[in-house]
């Protein structure tokens, strides 16, 4: 069974309005800036509330750049969760509005070297609100997370006002640049957020491929090793190690570290491994074909499916590959005892932007393959 | 420069006649049967087909794609029109007494789910979203229609400059239906 069985984006990014309706391994394809990114990066928002992590930025919540240019709120449903970022309290339920209020005057008072009266407390987070600089990103109608973030020019926006904000109060000038200070610091992470227990989630991105640490875990080392022999990844493999590969060639053996070994190599390995990290949860994947020869994929696909049904994992896949592309189309394991054909456990969904609206086509792996060979269409898209 | 089209027919007949009704117009057509689309990739010959014509190196304005048969060209139409494109599309066949029209709405309703044909005339149904995309259909067959004004049956005759020959007649005695064709391949 799989953790989201739709979901519905609205004014997310560059997406107006979609509802996509996945199954349980899924290939997104398209032209670039056809809103393929989009869909992985709203999947994993409306399940953790966070921008997706890459290497520079290890999960930060996401702010008001999340928000279409055309609108003023972007939300995100999906079967039991929801998530929305706004600029304005006004269209947020009132139970909402208050807690954010009590949260700006928490973050904001706090740890100020002063606290101004009440009566400019409340002037200065009605301005904050009114002049909407600050977004507010929330996850699901129990507000299990909520973050505050103001945006790009706000320091220099807020100091040019704290005069006419701050008039008549009995603040030194000396203290009133510490306290712009202090806020206009305020930035990601000090959110009120329980991290929401959705299980397993997962994205790898281009550049997380390249960055595999191989696992310490005994067992999955021993799993990895069995996934490297069967398929003979690489020949006369003794056994992996956690930093490096034991090989043996004439009676000596000898050992290479990973980071020796082929790009292609490492990111099959690193694909592998984080599939198996998953387990009840969701995976996605950014344009897995990159570094990997045709034959890797297939080893990929073959195991994907493999790894999804045993382990329960939700994938998404993007990709510009032909190949990928034919690998799926042309799998077709059948499990007797479960009856069900792994064919119909694989969707191809093609978007389509189109005059700023975005259009979906779905295929099953057998249509995909009658419109790539026999009506030779790339489905890829003209 | 002038907006490349893209013209989907079923037969080589079509091909001759849309050839020359355009270039009766001194619009420029590359034409490609359906040989020829097969042999452009072994897997994906209609990508490259239109590809290629897309390309600024090729200067034609029209191109005239033969398809395999009517299924095939009703087919590949929604398939291409559930592209993102930057050209029209445009498609010639026979009415067949109205069997092509209910041919091309299940496909339609089958492919996009939803009715995406506006009826402009008996013969013509341009596209809601993109009006200079859509189909025109021949009255009954264009065979049937040269013999009805030349008295001569086209395929009965062999050699593509015999067939010009009848198709120039049929166009120099043109009926109503012919005008309508070209405006809708011009515009």
């Amino acid at each position: 069974m799989t953790l989201l069985p739709w979901i519905e984006i609205n004014n997310f990014r560059g997406i107006s309005h979609l509802r996509y309706e996945p199954k349980q391994v899924n290939l997104l394809i398209g032209r670039n800036n056809s809103g393929k990114s989009t869909i992985l990066e709203a999947i994993y928002a409306v399940l953790t509330g966070k921008e997706v992590p890459t290497i520079f930025n290890q999960g930060r919540y996401l702010n008001r750049y999340g928000i279409n240019v055309h609108a003023e709120r972007a939300s995100i449903s999906a079967d039991n969760h929801d998530f929305f970022i706004s600029c304005s309290l006004s269209d947020l339920p009132a139970d909402f509005s208050e807690k954010i209020v009590e949260k700006l005057n928490l973050v904001l008072f706090h740890n100020a070297k002063f606290t101004p009266s009440p009566f400019y407390q409340k002037k200065f987070i009605d301005y904050l609100i009114k002049s909407r600089m600050v977004s507010f990103s929330v996850l699901d109608s129990n507000l299990r997370s909520i973050d505050v973030t103001p945006y790009k020019g706000f320091s220099e926006k807020l100091v040019a006002d704290s005069q006419s904000i701050f008039a008549g109060a009995d603040i030194s000038p000396e203290d009133l640049q510490e306290y712009l200070y202090q806020f206009c610091r305020m930035s990601y992470g000090f959110s009120e957020n329980v991290d929401a227990n959705v299980g397993n989630i997962r994205f790898i991105n281009n550049s997380d491929k390249l960055f595999y640490q191989v696992t310490a875990d005994p067992l999955e080392l021993i799993e990895l090793d069995k996934f490297v022999q069967e398929h003979n990844l690489l020949p006369n493999v003794e056994r992996l190690m956690e930093d490096g590969v034991v090989y043996r060639e004439n009676d000596e053996t000898y050992f290479l570290p990973y980071t020796v070994h082929g790009t292609g190599f490492s990111i099959l390995l690193n694909l592998i491994s984080t599939i198996r990290q998953c387990r009840d949860g969701v995976l996605l994947i950014e344009e897995p074909e990159n570094h990997m020869h045709p034959g890797y994929l297939q080893v990929f696909v073959e195991n994907l499916m493999l790894l999804a049904r045993k382990l329960n994992v939700q994938v998404f896949l993007t990709t510009h590959s032909y190949d990928l592309i034919e690998a799926f189309a042309n799998y077709s394991q059948y499990d007797e005892e479960e009856s069900v054909e792994e064919r119909d456990l694989i969707q191809i969904t093609r978007i389509v932007k189109r005059r700023d609206e975005h259009e979906l086509y779905n295929y099953t792996p057998s249509e995909a393959f009658a419109e790539m060979v026999e009506m030779k269409m790339d489905l890829r898209g003209t | 420069m002038r907006r490349k089209r893209v013209v989907l027919c079923e037969g080589q007949h079509d091909l001759i006649f849309l050839s020359l009704l355009l270039g009766a117009e001194n619009q420029s057509v590359v034409s490609k049967n359906w040989g020829q689309i097969c042999g452009a990739s072994d897997l994906s010959g209609e990508s490259v087909t239109i590809k290629n014509f897309l390309r600024s190196r090729c200067t034609a304005s029209y191109l005239l794609k033969q398809d395999e048969n009517r299924n095939t060209c009703i087919h590949q139409m929604w398939i291409i029109y559930s592209y993102e494109r930057e050209y029209p599309i445009k498609v010639v066949l026979d009415s067949d007494n109205g069997v092509t029209l209910d041919t091309l709405k299940n496909e339609m309703h089958k492919k996009m789910r939803k009715d995406l044909l506006n009826q402009e005339s008996s013969n013509l149904f341009r596209l809601k979203k993109e009006e200079e995309s859509g189909v025109f259909l021949y009255p009954v067959t264009l065979t049937k229609e040269v013999k009805r004004v030349t008295g001569k049956a086209l395929d009965s005759v062999r050699g593509v400059d015999l067939q010009k020959e009848i198709l120039q007649e049929f166009i120099s005695n043109a009926p109503e239906w012919v005008h309508e064709l070209r405006d809708f391949l011009l515009h």
